[in-house]
């Protein structure tokens, strides 16, 4: 089933003179439980495409559907009700509060949720058992992802947007947290949208949306998705 | 240098709110400091120049009265009018051989020699030598009998002892017949009996277990009697003819100017209006040397029955020039406005000492005018300097009155500028509000300075990257410090311009303000460019210099720690101790209280702004009630409506007019005492270092009017009947209590203390067991019987000199002879709720402004608070967060810590006011209740809250516009 449809979305800046089109009538669907990765050079338009899809920003014309809902006049408590109940979010700089410990960070996220998962058992299963008292500032890079990918899922959302999650890691913690991204897909078949410049992550996609200009290059379904472990890592 | 500084003034544009903020600050110190300096200064040039060009006193100098009147001065007075001394017969003292072996013997040779050569034979010599001495001694002895109270202390008997004790003049003795004193006073005119070698001449009394009887008592009594022949028109003298030649020989020696003031406070009704008018009344001399009086408009008069009054009564009453204005009955034409210049806080009446523009004025008239108009007559003499051309304030005009007053033939000087309430209140103001509104200024500078380093802390987290890559390439620490001076210099340049303006525009009103309780002519506005150099040149220099000093300190880390990824976020020891703390409370209230640990210096601002905020309201809101509260001690149950006050004890053995009605009234019998010692009931005694003058007051155990309760307001003054372990007893006031530390059951140790001629003596001891307290809060006073008082003092039972009633009686009429003063209680206390209803006017300015400053302050920090936490907030939008819930985690971590100040500051202010008033009130003799109610407490808390969230609401704005996509961002 399709999760997102996307149908003549296009978003617009206008600043003084200058228009920049920075989605060009972007038509799209997106099926329910996949890891789809939008991949695409710097402005290229793959951030934009998540803002409107994520409800973090309008798009200036087109329609855009939830789960057949039409979302794209939403206003913003709308928009705020929409991502509360069924997004989470994963940042290239973690976001971590860093007066609040593990537990507490998670805690953000349960807040929201109206039958959230457990924290402990979370936290477990993205390999931070035993650490909830710690700080971020007592954590690795990849072990503060981990920790923002607990706070994301702790609400168990329909889709897990992550904007360039492996961006400020290197090799090894990258893939593990890629590889903690994918298992957590299987388990919960939460979608989950990866934005990346980096084409090795596409190998652990079953959908790969390349994006350029504004406009949608291409769509591929992978018949063969990788673990994240196995990737070639560009 | 100048790059980076420059970089940071474009940087500005992001921290509008928090500069908007400093420079509202600066403004409004800078503004108060401008305003009140140059309205100070103006009032200061102005009473600087009028009172050297209207002349005003210098001093106000009393005599010393008894030294300086001679015997033939006071036979002049009243020698044709008190004539009965003449029909005084002597006893006559039988004088032997061996009573003359006692004399000095050479005198005795020159006394017979004086005999002889009247041509008695020899041996009739001695006989007549002892007549002689046998009439001495006998009129001596009437003398003693005069101090001893065998004989009273009627104008005669006061007549007589005074002739004997004054200052002979030339070589008069008592041989010259022509005196009255001659059969009365000893040979010796300083000698009075030989009691006289027990006379004490110390300051102290200490010796007071073996001094002299009554006969400093008797003395006073007579004295008082003097005064009173001498100040009344009784007798019609007029001592100052007298007086005045000595005035003549002190303003030679001093090289002063004086002048025999006069001046009469009358008190009127007028219809329509329930509170008496006071006026105090003085005859108009052209190109009188001291205190010349100042014409503002019209003409002086020149006419019976015309008057020049002040302009505030003339405004306040809708008068012109020209109008008529009717006291007692007679109408009087206003011929002119006037001032007079020692008069500059016009306190016209001591029964009402707080101004009323309304009801009070100086009234200048004419000699005519001014004998018609009965009042309560006071003369004194005033003086100027000749040479002296400084400061009214100055050391070495006090030094020049210092030696006046250490004359023999003076009293007492009242130091003008100092001491005179009518133009000390004024020169004090001035001081005093100089004094406050520069501690104000550094108190709002040390606040701007806070909210600076906030700000600057706030700005180098942020840029610790861009500081550590500077850092890399060489900058040194105190060149990127000088980028971060854009707060102090922009804030004190802008702030300090906006606010000297601010200040300049308010200069005339609040001169205006002054001059409505002030008699001083105005003048021209003056512009004062100091102030606009101060009012950006202290805030510059101080917030820059203090503000480069801590930009070093916060920039002391090295370029590779700067530079690590996530060097900022290491969390402090007590956000730790919180996490593990508040740990079972809900996840909201933790994270509230970790996100205000986060911040120490922000939280300890915070916290400071509340706890300031709420010691200025409390201040406020106790001072309220406290001027309310005294008032209604004093006056507690109290049903007499009038105070009437004798010149004399009212003695039935000594006042021929003595009986008069007096049902249904109270008799007081007043009197100052010295308290010296004191016995307590857990039998410590206390020896005072400085002996205190309590005024004891007797009074009748059953009063029809006065009331005396207890804190409790239990009727307590039939404990004055009785006597406890042998002692009379004594209720003293809360002041006593509260100043001397005393309380029921201990026992006071006083005596009479007589200061006559510089010589102190002291009359017995008498100790009084206190019974009970009374709730007033002014002065040093108390009550104890009036039969036991008058006993001590040497009065007769029925003595008394204050009449307390309910109804005005035509006795009491101020002219009349006995009477020196009728006091309205109701004038007091409406005069008194005129001044709470100024105060309460400053109350709602203080309470106003620092509303406004608490405002300002908590605007300033939430605003940095959300600066702060921007990616929070944005992250927490971009999860699905309301507004509304942000803003109650976000913008309210304060919230406790500010009510918890508040509750703070009660108490504290509580213990400061305490502690002001026991340093202040041992000179002022009085203690004040320290109360602040419920509803005070409420009101305050109320304002604290009000501006917090008034704050909070403000800087929402900021919180709504925090883009989602700021969480976005890389770092």
């Amino acid at each position: 089933m399709a999760i997102y449809e996307l149908k003549d979305v296009s978003k617009i800046y206008k600043v003084n003179n200058t228009i920049t089109k920075a989605l060009n009538k972007v038509d799209l669907s997106l099926s329910e439980g996949e890891v789809i990765v939008v991949l695409g050079p710097s402005g290229s338009g793959k951030s934009t495409l998540l803002n409107v899809l994520s409800g973090i920003d309008n798009a200036t014309s087109g329609s855009i559907k939830f789960m057949g809902q039409e979302i794209s006049h939403y206003k913003y408590e709308e928009l705020c009700k929409y991502r509360r109940d069924y997004l989470g979010f994963i940042f290239q700089s973690y976001n971590l509060i860093s007066n609040l410990n593990v537990a507490e960070n998670v805690e953000l996220g349960q807040q929201l949720a109206k039958n959230p998962l457990n924290i402990s058992e979370l936290l477990s299963e993205v390999g931070l058992a035993g650490q909830e008292h710690k700080f971020p500032y007592q954590m690795s890079g990849g072990q503060q992802q981990r920790v923002a990918i607990a706070r994301a899922l702790v609400k168990n959302p329909k889709v897990l947007f992550c904007d360039e999650p492996t961006g400020a890691l290197d090799e090894a913690t990258g893939k593990l947290v890629l590889q903690t991204i994918q298992n957590l897909n299987k388990k919960y078949q939460t979608t989950v949208i990866i934005i990346t410049h980096n084409p090795s992550i596409a190998q652990m996609a079953n959908t790969v949306i390349k994006v350029n200009s504004g406009k949608i290059v291409s769509i591929t379904h992978n018949k063969k998705v990788l673990n994240a472990m196995k990737i070639a890592w560009a | 240098m100048w790059l980076l500084f420059l970089n940071s003034l474009k940087g500005l544009k992001t921290k509008k709110v928090q500069m908007l903020g400093l420079i509202f600050l600066i403004m409004f110190t800078t503004g108060i400091y401008t305003v009140m300096n140059s309205s100070l200064d103006r009032m200061d040039s102005m009473s600087e120049t009028y009172m050297e060009e209207q002349h005003t006193e210098n001093m106000t100098i009393l005599l010393n009265e008894t030294k300086i009147l001679s015997r033939e001065n006071i036979a002049d007075m009243f020698n044709s009018q008190i004539t009965e001394w003449q029909d005084i017969v002597l006893d006559p003292v039988e004088v032997t051989d061996e009573m003359l072996l006692t004399y000095d013997q050479t005198e005795l040779d020159a006394a017979r020699d004086t005999i002889r050569a009247n041509g008695v034979p020899e041996f009739m010599v001695d006989t007549i030598l002892k007549q002689q001495i046998g009439k001495m001694l006998a009129g001596a002895n009437y003398l003693v009998g005069i101090l001893d109270g065998t004989y009273p202390a009627n104008d005669m008997n006061t007549y007589i002892f005074y002739g004997c004790s004054a200052s002979a003049s030339l070589d008069a003795t008592n041989q010259d017949p022509t005196l009255p004193y001659a059969k009365f006073c000893p040979s010796n005119p300083q000698t009075t009996s030989e009691d006289e070698e027990e006379t004490t001449t110390t300051d102290s009394c200490d010796d007071t277990s073996s001094s002299t009887s009554n006969y400093a008592t008797a003395i006073l009594k007579l004295y008082s009697n003097f005064s009173s022949m001498t100040d009344t028109s009784k007798y019609g003298v007029d001592k100052y003819k007298y007086l005045s030649i000595e005035m003549d020989k002190l303003a030679e020696k001093y090289d002063f100017t004086y002048v025999l003031k006069a001046n009469k406070v009358i008190s009127y009704a007028v219809e329509g209006d329930d509170q008496s008018y006071a006026a105090s009344v003085m005859i108009y001399e052209d190109n009188i040397p001291v205190n010349t009086p100042y014409l503002i408009d019209g003409v002086w008069p020149s006419k019976l029955n015309e008057i020049a009054v002040s302009p505030q009564f003339l405004n306040a009453n809708k008068l012109s020039i020209g109008d008529n204005w009717n006291i007692s009955g007679t109408d009087y034409k206003i011929v002119a406005t006037a001032y007079a210049p020692d008069y500059i806080y016009p306190a016209v009446s001591f029964n009402t000492p707080l101004y009323d523009e309304l009801r009070h004025t100086i009234i200048y008239t004419t000699e005519d005018t001014y004998n018609n108009f009965s009042g309560s007559v006071s003369k004194y003499y005033t003086a100027r300097f000749n040479n002296f051309t400084g400061r009214y304030d100055s050391d070495e005009l006090q030094t020049l009155v210092k030696q006046v007053r250490k004359d023999e033939y003076v009293t007492y000087v009242l130091s003008t500028a100092t001491i005179h309430p009518r133009i000390s209140t004024y020169t004090l103001e001035i001081k005093n509000n100089r004094t406050f509104t520069s501690y104000f200024m550094y108190v709002l500078l040390a606040i701007a300075v806070f909210i600076i380093i906030m700000v600057m802390k706030k700005r180098i987290d942020d840029e610790r990257l861009q500081i550590g890559v500077l850092k890399s390439l060489g900058y040194k620490t105190t060149m990127i410090a000088a980028g971060y001076l854009v707060y102090p210099v922009v804030g004190s340049i802008v702030g300090g311009i906006l606010g000297y303006i601010l200040g300049v525009a308010l200069q005339t009103p609040v001169v205006n303000l002054y001059k409505s309780f002030y008699n001083i002519p105005i003048n021209e506005f003056q512009f004062y460019p100091k102030y606009l150099a101060l009012s950006v040149l202290v805030p510059l220099i101080a917030l820059s210099l203090l503000s480069y000093l801590v930009a070093l300190f916060m920039l002391r880390q090295r370029p590779l720690k700067l530079l690590r990824e996530g060097s900022n976020l290491k969390v402090n020891a007590i956000t730790k101790a919180i996490t593990k703390v508040t740990s079972p409370l809900p996840f909201k209230q933790r994270f509230k209280l970790s996100l205000a640990s986060r911040s120490l210096g922000k939280l300890f601002v915070i916290t400071l702004c509340a706890f300031c905020t709420g010691l200025l309201l409390v201040l406020t809101l106790i001072g309220s009630t406290m001027m309310n509260l005294m008032v209604e001690y004093t006056f507690a149950g109290a049903s007499y409506s009038y105070q009437v006050e004798y010149g004399t004890i009212q003695d039935p053995e000594i006042i021929a007019g003595y009986n008069q009605d007096h049902t249904g009234e109270d008799l007081v019998l007043s009197s100052d005492l010295t308290l010296y010692q004191i016995e307590h009931s857990n039998g410590n005694v206390t020896t005072l270092k400085d002996t205190e003058s309590i005024t004891v007051s007797g009074v009748a155990s059953d009063l029809n009017l006065i009331k005396i309760t207890d804190s409790k307001g239990n009727d307590i003054a039939n404990t004055l009947t009785s006597q406890v372990d042998g002692y009379d007893t004594i209720i003293i006031n809360d002041t006593i209590k509260t100043l001397l530390k005393v309380d029921v059951g201990d026992v006071l140790v006083m005596t009479k203390r007589v200061n006559i001629d510089g010589n102190v003596q002291c009359a017995n001891d008498k100790k009084f067991y206190i019974s009970g307290v009374n709730q007033t809060f002014s002065g040093l006073t108390s009550y104890v019987s009036r039969s036991v008082l008058a006993d001590y003092l040497g009065y007769s039972e029925g003595s008394y000199n204050y009449v307390y009633t309910d109804e005005y009686k035509s006795i009491y009429d101020e002219s009349h002879e006995e009477v020196s003063d009728v006091f309205r209680v109701e004038d007091l206390k409406k005069n008194i709720e005129l001044a709470v209803q100024m105060a309460n006017y400053s109350i709602y300015i203080v309470v106003f402004f620092s509303g406004a400053m608490a405002l300002v302050i908590i605007s300033i920090v939430s605003n940095i608070v959300i600066d702060e936490n921007k990616k929070h907030i944005s992250l927490m939008k971009v999860m699905g967060y309301k507004e509304k819930e942000i803003k109650s985690v976000v913008l309210n971590i304060y919230t406790p810590f500010v009510i918890i100040a508040y509750l703070l500051s009660i108490p504290a202010m509580k213990a400061i006011l305490r502690w002001i008033i026991s340093l202040v009130a041992k000179d002022l003799d009085f203690s004040v209740p320290i109360v602040l109610s419920w509803q005070g407490a409420l009101i305050g808390f109320a304002v604290i809250m009000v501006s917090y969230f008034l704050a909070l609401q403000l800087s929402r704005r900021s919180l709504s516009k925090v883009p989602l996509a700021e969480a976005l961002k890389r770092e």
